[in-house]
């Protein structure tokens, strides 16, 4: 936990004033000390100048952290208006991020521990705590919505049972893989991993939204601020040069034919084994060198 | 250059996936905080690249700003003012871009691929890239969304009273999703190119947009007091009936589309985002909107009473100085 910075009281008694915080009877001082501790967060430390932390309060959510103060506090007024104002918002936002039908017991159960009633000692501790102003207090609940969902579903991972060891195989076992996929697979893997990591931070994050998270385009365009045609332009042009690259690779480095390397393709599609990342990364650093 | 298939084209596409997910972080996780602020674009240049290069290396980062898409309101892409400018080369191509799709369609009633136009492909496990072209990946899934009725969990809040939350719609599908679903459906050649026009055009009129803005005058009912807004969303403000004319200090980023000044020493001023500001004399406060939408018209009554328009055509309206607000 960062100290708070020590602020001028004159700014923030124009801050308090800009946020009506006193409409939900949060005083100076407390408010003083939620801009303080947002500022150490938000402001580097080799950075905290006067004019540097006043430009920062300045780009702050003002309304917000006077709301999320008070109710920190228990305020009764700024509860009312949380429930009303932000409650179907939650819900809704819940519902969107748990497909599996539990958005409700999710925007419910950060409800408790925004109220504060989970620390079981009789004292709050709100989760309002962790909000400084840097967002909306309405995206910051549906990003804490968000990140309680990944961790649940991470953990479900980590305590699902292991398959019954008599039931059958979905797939032959690795042993029985034939070979040329075997020796494919273990030459493109190193290599696509390479090609990715050339790729500039926009263009992996724009790919891992389509892949791996499974965004629409209109969702990536709104999270990235791009244009849907924009992702979709922009997805398939990163994609054609992996493809490029990696094939390349194959072709001149390892000595596969183009016949070879669309059969290796073609093969993944019915069973693409798994991925050992370590096996890939060893792989990188000592890059095999076998040919056809 | 050989001819890519359907097969291993949906090979490449497993193992890229399969690759993209084993994302490995080279630096600490973020805080939800910091994941929000990003998406709002309320971060500093500098800032905003170092978050964006570790959600492109952090799985469990990725998921969060997932989910935080995911659960956004639909509405319309605003492109950052950076991305607008980088576009400014497009506009003297419009007419003739789209003279020549016309010209094209009408004249020999075959709709070649183009290099830029997006052609309406199976999802990514199951697409094929076009022959010739460079192939355009698209994908649309209806965001999920269920009534919103029942009452809060009163262990959560235990006095206050529970108003009965607005119900929320069927599963809304924006309108680019719908050209996307309705092109993967058709199938046939004349609704891709009707598609492929519509998406070529939409950038093209977005990009657009911003260059036939003019500056925004905002008058008071004091002839000596006025604000104005710039093309590029700055605004300044004159208390001299525009002999001179003084910024008026807007956090990094924001951008301004509209304003209405009630009074000589009241102006409420709308924007990107979500953004909704009063300036009040000199200084300058920012008013919670409930949604992170673009505004685009603003109608103030007083320093606390207004109405204002979402891009989308919705009035949101405020009697309380943004403490609370009343949707259509």
């Amino acid at each position: 936990m960062h100290p708070p910075v020590p602020l001028d009281r004159t700014i923030a008694a124009r801050l308090h004033a800009q946020a009506h915080a006193d409409r939900w009877g949060v005083t100076i001082d407390a408010f003083q000390l939620a801009l303080g501790a947002s500022a150490a967060r938000g402001v580097p430390a080799s950075a905290r100048g006067p004019a540097e932390v006043e430009r920062y309060l300045g780009s702050l959510h003002l309304d917000d952290l006077a709301l999320a103060c008070a109710c920190a506090a228990g305020q009764e007024a700024a509860w009312e208006h949380f429930v009303r104002e932000f409650r179907p918002v939650l819900r809704r936002a819940a519902s969107a991020i748990d497909s599996t039908g539990n958005g409700r017991e999710l925007a419910d159960s950060l409800f408790t521990d925004l109220f504060g009633l989970g620390t079981g000692s009789g004292a709050r501790a709100s989760l309002f705590r962790y909000f400084h102003g840097r967002s909306s207090l309405a995206t910051w609940l549906r990003a804490v919505l968000s990140q309680r969902h990944v961790d649940r579903v991470r953990a479900a991972r980590r305590f699902a049972p292991l398959p019954d060891e008599n039931a059958l195989p979905s797939r032959p076992p690795s042993a029985q893989e034939p070979a040329d996929r075997k020796r494919f697979l273990a030459l493109i893997r190193p290599l696509l991993a390479l090609a990715v990591a050339a790729l500039a931070a926009r263009d992996r994050l724009r790919l891992s939204s389509y892949y791996a998270q499974d965004l629409t385009l209109a969702e990536i365009g709104r999270l990235l601020g791009e244009h849907e045609a924009t992702v979709s332009r922009q997805l398939a042009r990163a994609r054609r040069a992996i493809r490029d690259s990696v094939e390349r690779q194959l072709r001149d480095a390892h000595g596969l034919s183009e016949t070879a390397i669309r059969e290796g393709l073609a093969s993944i599609v019915a069973d693409a084994g798994s991925l050992d990342l370590a096996d890939v990364l060893r792989k990188i650093d000592a890059p095999e060198r076998s040919t056809r | 250059m050989r001819k890519p298939g359907v097969t291993d084209d949906r090979g490449f596409d497993t193992l890229l996936r399969q690759a993209l997910e084993q994302a490995v972080p080279t630096s600490a996780c973020l805080d939800a905080e910091a994941i929000a602020a990003w998406s709002e674009s309320g971060l500093t240049p500098e800032e905003a690249a170092t978050i964006e290069r570790h959600l492109a290396d952090c799985a469990h980062c990725q998921s969060v700003a997932a989910g935080i898409a995911r659960s956004a309101p639909a509405g319309p892409v605003v492109l950052p003012l950076r991305d607008r400018r980088r576009l400014r080369w497009i506009v003297p191509l419009t007419a003739a871009a789209a003279a020549m799709v016309i010209w094209i369609a009408t004249d020999s009633g075959r709709f070649p691929l183009r290099e830029d136009a997006p052609v309406a492909l199976p999802p990514a496990a199951t697409r094929a890239a076009e022959p010739g072209g460079a192939e355009q990946i698209t994908r649309a899934e209806p965001l999920a969304a269920e009534p919103d009725t029942a009452p809060l969990a009163e262990a959560a809040r235990p006095a206050a009273p529970a108003p009965p939350a607005p119900a929320a719609g069927p599963a809304d599908i924006s309108a680019p999703e719908q050209r996307e679903v309705a092109a993967r459906t058709s199938g046939d050649a004349a609704g891709r190119m009707v598609d492929s026009l519509a998406a070529l055009e939409a950038p093209l009129e977005r990009a657009a947009a911003p260059l036939t803005r003019a500056v925004v005058d905002v008058a008071s009912p004091d002839p000596s007091v006025g604000w104005r807004i710039q093309p590029d969303g700055r605004v300044d403000r004159t208390t001299s009936g525009g002999a001179s004319w003084t910024s008026v200090p807007l956090p990094p980023g924001t951008i301004i589309t509209a304003g209405s000044a009630p009074t000589a020493s009241v102006c409420w001023l709308v924007g990107e985002s979500g953004s909704v500001f009063v300036s009040e004399g000199a200084g300058l406060r920012r008013l919670s909107f409930p949604e992170s939408v673009h505004l685009t018209a603003v109608t103030a009554a007083s320093a606390t009473s207004a109405v204002v328009t979402t891009s989308d055509g919705r009035m949101f309206t405020t009697v309380d100085g943004g403490t609370a607000w009343t949707p259509p």
